[in-house]
């Protein structure tokens, strides 16, 4: 029994004597991860130079493959050139990303190049310190390459006139129907507000949840509400009264049976599950979903329709690009290596080969063949629409948001009005 | 052991006892198979019915976690026991140490220090992540080893172990310590020779807790180390999920697989807690 | 006590306090600052604000059904965590056979993240594809919405509660260990049953473990997060908010560092109060 004991202590004590040791060898050596390559190449360049990039393209990431790819090509291409890869995943409850960045920030040691969030709250964060990069220079100095970028979104990613961000994948957001239950039960497709409201009943009494949606994190639902009440007129009026008819909207359907039963703790996981199985007709939610529906033929995206009183629709349809390439100054005055590599991951080629797993994109390159009628229909709303926007999210303060989606549950229960949910959110932004 | 539990009872009250103590069992070990079926899954097949069995014995989603291009297993698992045991070795030598200031040791500033320790308990992890982080990056020593995050771990789990093991060193009896003070002991010589023996199955608990807390402390590997190199196993739990949603087959895989060492462990060392209770009724 | 020494008290306390310090106490001392500071998306920069969050805190309605529901469950946690863990241990003591296989798996729970047990109770209450629904449509009857604003605070508390169960268990089982087995011996030759030996021996023996388990389950109530969060997001109609759920959806996704700040503080400050009041009431017993 004794002997058991001594060897569970030196099993410890070996560990420390180990946790010691590595924790010498990597600082011996710059990067253990990417020895391999190195020291295959030949003579390394007199530059060598280490850069430290983040993005999320980490773990189950739909790009992160090619994302690893692009990166070793690049290494070997390059010998000398080292690429610290600290990418984090991002996602709902554990946004690691966020959190790393906040800290590198607070610590001020950011990464050299990072693909973070796009959107005035974020770059106010970001720029407070004066680290980042304005790209206008850069650009002007390489028309090759500026020319390259799509100018609505290279525009839509400033902050206050200036370009910190380089926009790289994008996304839309709509209310997709399944067709084939509407056909099914001979309802008219939900293009208009009338008829949304008019297949209810029929749907409910097939065992169809009409419009799956979650109202414990409503976002996309408001989003697109705000969005089909108000159109160009108001999007940009943060919190303006006429707001408050997209959340009335949200509160008649509820009333109508609109909404799954649970739809006060659904997860959005679950609703996805509930749409793509066909346990409910329609779904509002974004292209991120397009690719695991667009097997099914039946599947359509539109703008969501005009709410009652409201002045979008089929006019309008949220677009954006939420995510962008960030430079540190620091990066940029230690040597071109840096900005060789972020115009090496924006050039046609490489932007093309992250399109073909999803997204649009904001260079202009090869498109992957959009032949699904889901494909097909997304690419009819955004051409329809004459107004695009991007979400609220990076647009608004994140309290006031927080705030008004928070305050649907209580708008649907009848304990708070509308207005009152707007006008709250309105005091906090 | 044995001695203590040789009392006669009658059987119907050890049916009764055996009852309540076996619905009990099956209520944690059903999780653990819960989790090791699903873990067969598609994530689909998972929010349809959990409770089914697997269709087929498909190990996709054990060949999914093999394949994220930024995690190697054999490493990971490496990294996490060196974190961890390192840690756990930490952890219980400065706190066994104040716990015997505490509880062993005459002075008017314990109560007031045990008070610190319960408020500490209770600051939350996103109001010392980032000033920690900004701390530990300016130690230069440290940059890019596995200590950024041994350290601040050390640190999360003192006020816990200081707790327990000030509770359990309390109720050794102080006559031992005097007798021993008679003999012309020490304070490191009582620390040494009779707190820390006597204290051993409370040591051994404490020591699996520490681990586990550890071992899957998600936030500080993320946050601490940069490098994907040094970055424990509990990582792929993070991995997982995506900004569009989360292969749920894939988290039950992850959570299966990282979770073996642990109940291996933890079967290993709770013969340890055996034997160093025996050995403490002996000798008290 | 034998010792007296302050020079070796120092000595020993000492180096944790000195870590104790640097990373608890450091980032404590500025969670006071902030939480009289406006200070949001964790920018670098923060301006005093007085007592403004205090003030925002004592008018917020969410605030309270939080402390109602902290209250709630300290209680469900006490009498499961202390009293039902105890008996567990002490049953598991006494038995002669499986006492190993109960010690082992007792502990399973704990071994699995707070993330996995709080899907698995998620998928349990589902409306679609819920295990509690499955069972109510097998034996013929309607589904039904399990988590509302009246249940959903006992429904997410069940899993915390029992996760830590088999915790406090081995942490009895440990000091139970260590009374000596002729106490025992002395009073079965007296003839007194299992109840009164449990009550007069066993527990005034263990006081001490009692005490610091006390403090752990009060504080671990204070800090429950996860298996909440995964089951409830603290709804429906914050129903199920606790002081740590709203003071995270503060911090990460309103991004107000300093309005959460003045949560934690909230927080600390009960539960200090709390356990230093057991603590007393404990150690006068």
């Amino acid at each position: 029994m004794k002997k058991r004991f001594m060897s569970i202590a030196a099993l410890c004590i070996i560990c420390l004597i180990a946790a010691s040791c590595a924790s010498q060898a990597p600082a011996a050596n710059p990067a253990p991860a990417s020895t391999e390559n190195t020291q295959s190449a030949p003579a390394p360049a007199p530059a060598g130079e280490t850069i430290r990039v983040v993005t999320y393209f980490a773990g189950s990431d739909a790009w992160a493959p090619v994302w690893k790819e692009v990166i070793q090509e690049y290494m070997t291409a390059n010998p000398g050139i080292i690429i610290l890869d600290e990418s984090q995943p991002t996602a709902g409850v554990n946004d690691m990303l966020k959190t790393k960045v906040q800290a590198d920030l607070a610590a001020n040691s950011p990464s050299d190049l990072m693909l973070y969030y796009t959107g005035d709250a974020y770059a106010e964060t970001l720029t407070a310190q004066d680290s980042y990069l304005d790209f206008t220079e850069a650009l002007s100095q390489d028309p090759e390459w500026a020319a390259g970028f799509k100018q609505t979104p290279l525009q839509s990613v400033q902050y206050q006139g200036k370009q910190y961000t380089l926009p790289y994948i994008g996304f839309y957001e709509g209310l997709f129907y399944n067709k084939g239950l509407f056909d099914k039960l001979g309802l008219a497709e939900p293009t208009s507000w009338e008829n949304i409201i008019n297949s209810l009943d029929a749907l409910n009494e097939n065992g169809i949840t009409p419009l799956a949606s979650s109202l414990a994190a409503p976002y996309f639902l408001v989003e697109n509400f705000i969005m089909a009440q108000v159109g160009e007129s108001n999007h940009r009026n943060y919190f303006d009264d006429s707001w408050a008819g997209a959340l009335d909207a949200i509160a008649e359907l509820h009333s109508k049976g609109a909404f799954p039963k649970d739809a006060m703790t659904l997860s959005e996981d679950d609703v996805r599950l509930l749409f793509s199985e066909g346990k409910a007709a329609m779904m509002i939610n974004g292209s991120w979903c397009v690719d695991s529906l667009q097997s099914n033929p039946d599947m359509r995206i539109i703008s969501m329709p005009t709410t009652p009183g409201g002045k979008g629709g089929s006019n309008s349809a949220i677009s954006g690009f939420g995510s962008g390439w960030y430079m540190t100054k620091a990066a940029a005055s230690r040597s071109g290596e840096t900005l060789k590599l972020l115009k090496y991951l924006t050039s046609p080629e490489i932007m093309a080969r992250f399109i073909a797993i999803g997204g649009s994109s904001a260079i202009y390159c090869e498109a992957p063949d959009s032949s699904s009628n889901l494909l097909k229909s997304a690419a009819v709303m955004l051409n329809t629409a004459t107004y695009i926007d991007k979400t609220l999210d990076s647009q608004v303060g994140h309290e006031a948001y927080e705030a008004m989606n928070g305050g649907v549950q209580y708008i649907v229960e009848g304990m708070k009005t509308s207005k009152e949910v707007i006008e709250e959110a309105r005091s906090l932004n | 052991m044995a001695m203590k539990s040789k009392q006669s009872r009658s059987i119907p009250k050890s049916i009764a006892t055996h009852a309540l103590l076996f619905a009990w069992a099956v209520t944690t070990v059903l999780p653990l198979l819960w989790v090791f079926i699903n873990s067969f899954k598609s994530s689909n097949e998972m929010l349809r019915n959990s409770m089914a069995l697997p269709t087929s014995l498909d190990f996709k989603n054990y060949a999914t976690l093999m394949s994220y291009p930024d995690v190697s297993l054999p490493r990971s698992f490496l990294n996490s026991f060196i974190i961890s045991g390192s840690v756990v070795l930490g952890a219980l030598l400065l706190s066994g140490m104040a716990s015997f200031a505490l509880s062993r040791i005459e002075s008017k500033a314990s109560k007031y220090v045990e008070s610190l320790l319960v408020a500490c308990l209770l600051a939350p992890s996103f109001a010392t992540i980032i000033p920690n982080f900004v701390t530990v990056s300016r130690l230069s020593f440290m940059k890019d080893t596995y200590l950024t995050a041994i350290v601040p771990q050390i640190s999360g789990n003192l006020c816990f172990t200081i707790i327990l093991l000030t509770g359990f060193m309390r109720s050794i009896p102080y006559e031992i310590d005097e007798a021993a003070v008679m003999d012309g002991a020490s304070a490191p010589l009582l620390f040494w020779q009779i707190a820390v023996p006597l204290s051993k199955p409370m040591f051994a608990t404490v020591s699996i807790m520490v681990f586990i807390a550890s071992y899957n402390d998600l936030l500080t590997s993320m946050v601490y180390l940069s490098r994907q190199a040094l970055k424990p196993v509990c990582v792929i739990l993070s991995m997982v999920s995506n900004m569009f949603g989360t292969d749920y087959g894939a988290m039950m895989a992850a959570i299966f697989i990282t979770m073996l060492p642990l109940m291996l462990l933890y079967t290993l060392a709770q013969e340890q807690v055996l034997k160093g209770l025996t050995a403490g009724a002996t000798k008290g | 006590m034998a010792v007296k020494s302050s020079r070796y008290w120092l000595i020993f306390i000492s180096p944790a306090m000195f870590l104790i310090a640097v990373f608890l106490l450091w980032p404590l001392a500025k969670t006071v600052v902030y939480s009289f500071s406006e200070w949001k998306n964790f920018s670098i920069t923060y301006t005093f604000a007085g007592l403004a969050n205090y003030k925002r805190m004592a008018a917020d309605s969410v605030i309270r059904i939080a402390l109602k529901n902290s209250g709630i469950l300290i209680i469900f946690a006490l009498i499961f965590q202390v009293g039902f863990s105890l008996l567990l241990a002490i049953l598991v003591d006494s038995v002669n056979h499986l006492f190993k296989f109960y010690r082992t798996v007792y502990f399973f729970p704990i071994v699995i993240s707070g993330t996995a047990i709080g899907l698995m109770f998620a998928l349990a209450y589902k409306y679609e594809y819920g295990l509690l629904n499955f069972f109510l449509t097998l034996f013929g009857q309607e589904k039904r919405v399990w988590i509302t604003p009246k249940t959903s605070i006992f429904l997410a508390l069940i899993p915390v509660v029992w996760q830590y169960v088999g915790f406090y268990f081995v942490i009895f089982l440990t000091g139970l260990s260590k009374i000596p087995a002729d106490v025992y011996e002395a009073a079965m030759l007296d003839g007194v049953t299992p109840i009164q030996k449990a009550i007069k021996i066993t527990i005034p023996m263990l006081r001490d473990t009692l005490v610091s388990c006390t403090v752990l389950v009060v504080s671990g109530c204070f800090r429950v997060f996860d298996t909440v969060f995964i089951i409830t997001k603290g709804g429906p109609l914050d129903s199920s908010q606790f002081l740590s759920t709203y003071m995270y959806k503060m911090a990460f996704e309103n991004f107000n560092g300093g309005y959460a700040s003045a949560i934690a503080m909230l927080m600390i400050f009960i539960g200090v109060f709390i356990t230093v009041c057991l603590r007393k009431a404990l150690k006068a017993q």
